[in-house]
């Protein structure tokens, strides 16, 4: 899948998801992000992500020396970056419905 | 930076891609605290990446260049601000040191108030042409290291460094009256301002980056504890080589331990040794020029001789104080791993 808009639309709020099911670093967000489907999808992308969302205050971040030695950022949700979730898995809920429904009656015709 | 402790640990193909994007990174305008925050993280990506067995392709894609400016793209105008202040506060250090030593060396013809007033020391022009000289290497560095691939990244550094020096060498000679006719306290009191007002706002990230900062010591320290059993093991078979060439018995593993033991008693006692070489230099050196010349051939008067002997000092001092601390540490790490040491099992001596 290239680094299309569609893919920037919803990178963030998969990210948040990943985040909010509990304290995560950068290379493991990566590993599920493509155990999920999102081929060839680089650090490059991911990083400016992050740091778009530690800056809202979406997301905190904890540094500590990984097992390899190099400061690892461990991320975790804050308070608004659970209600941003909330708010864009119904507003993506609504999107694909609607997008599913016109593609769907795009194929039949 | 301490990051680059673990720069060693990537492999080949992994350490020449991590190396182009730690040379765009070092010439994008960004505070080095972010730079060195992003460059750890990276590598721990890539290290992650490496221990999984993938290529380094599944972090970087193919195109490295696309990657570095999507990796760069989070930038705003905070950071690259952030940058430049940092830069201008070096400058202010160098200015302010500078146009001090200007002042003293003024000082010595003409009293205070008129040595304030003129205008301040001849390597400002030099200096901020070299700096301007740094930056548009910078800026070509970034636009040249992808498109002239064969270009090896060591030639890049050696010419910007060397280019900046020389700009700063020649032009201080070739321009004896400054540029900028600023006079001395100008110079002193913007520099001093400048430097007072960054340190004071910029505090607070300071200290978060304090936290994680890693001083020389450390990483000498960390390297030697990371490679001391192997170099240990390596250096009683180089000690026995040797004994074997001059026909000796070679050490047994007990004997060997007995040795190091000894010898880190002595580096402990070395305390002395350290802290009395830069009298001993100093010495030397006042002796010799005495011999050739004569003290009065090489000083002035009796305070440019305090003067010289001070100056000696402050500069010997801190270098044997730390040379010291290494050794001391040295020692310290010998005598841990003694403890843990494996003894000798075998009827030959060699440690199991």
């Amino acid at each position: 899948m290239k680094d299309s808009q569609l893919l920037r639309g919803i990178l963030e709020g998969c990210v948040l998801a990943i985040i909010a099911r509990g304290e995560t670093y950068g290379y493991e967000i990566l590993s599920e992000l493509e155990q999920s489907g999102f081929e060839n999808l680089l650090e490059g992308t991911l990083y400016p992500v992050l740091t778009r969302l530690e800056k809202k205050s979406l997301i905190t971040c904890r540094k500590e020396k990984s097992p390899f030695g190099p400061i690892r950022k461990y991320y975790s949700m804050t308070e608004s970056g659970l209600s941003d979730l909330a708010e864009f898995r119904q507003v993506y809920g609504k999107i694909t419905a609607a997008a599913d429904d016109i593609l769907g009656k795009g194929e039949e015709s | 930076m301490s990051y680059l402790m673990y720069v060693d640990k990537l492999d080949a193909g992994y350490r020449e891609v991590f190396g182009k994007i730690e040379l765009y990174l070092n010439n994008t305008y960004v505070d080095d605290g972010t730079r060195e925050e992003q460059l750890s993280e990276l590598l721990d990506c890539l290290l992650s990446a490496q221990e999984a067995g993938k290529p380094v392709e599944s972090v970087v894609g193919d195109d490295v260049q696309e990657f570095c400016e999507s990796f760069c793209s989070g930038y705003d105008w905070k950071n690259r601000l952030l940058h430049f202040l940092e830069m201008l506060q070096t400058l202010a250090w160098i200015t302010l040191v500078l146009n001090a030593l200007h002042l003293l060396s003024l000082l010595a013809d003409m009293p205070l108030a008129q040595a304030l007033a003129q205008g301040g020391s001849f390597h400002m022009s030099a200096l901020i042409i070299g700096a301007l000289s740094g930056v548009l290497s910078g800026f070509l560095t970034k636009k040249l290291m992808f498109r002239m691939k064969k270009l090896s990244l060591h030639v890049l550094n050696i010419v910007t460094v060397v280019g900046a020096a020389v700009v700063i060498v020649l032009l201080s000679d070739a321009l004896p009256v400054a540029l900028f006719p600023i006079p001395v306290w100008a110079y002193l009191l913007f520099s001093l301002l400048y430097i007072i007002i960054y340190r004071i706002a910029s505090r607070k990230r300071r200290a978060e980056r304090a936290q994680y900062r890693v001083s020389f010591g450390q990483m000498v320290n960390e390297e030697i504890e990371r490679t001391l059993d192997e170099d240990m093991r390596k250096e009683f078979a180089s000690r026995n080589a040797k004994r074997e060439k001059k026909r000796k018995t070679l050490l047994s593993w007990e004997e060997y331990l007995a040795q190091i033991e000894k010898e880190c008693g002595k580096m402990e006692k070395m305390k002395g040794y350290f802290m009395c070489l830069p009298l001993i230099m100093t010495a030397g050196f006042l002796l010799g020029g005495w011999s050739v010349s004569g003290l009065e051939g090489m000083f002035e008067g009796f305070a440019d001789l305090v003067f010289f002997i001070c100056i000696i000092l402050a500069v010997t001092y801190p270098i044997m104080f730390g040379l010291w601390k290494v050794t001391r540490k040295n020692a310290a790490l010998r005598r841990a791993w003694l403890s843990t040491a494996p003894k000798a099992d075998l009827s030959d001596g060699t440690p199991t």
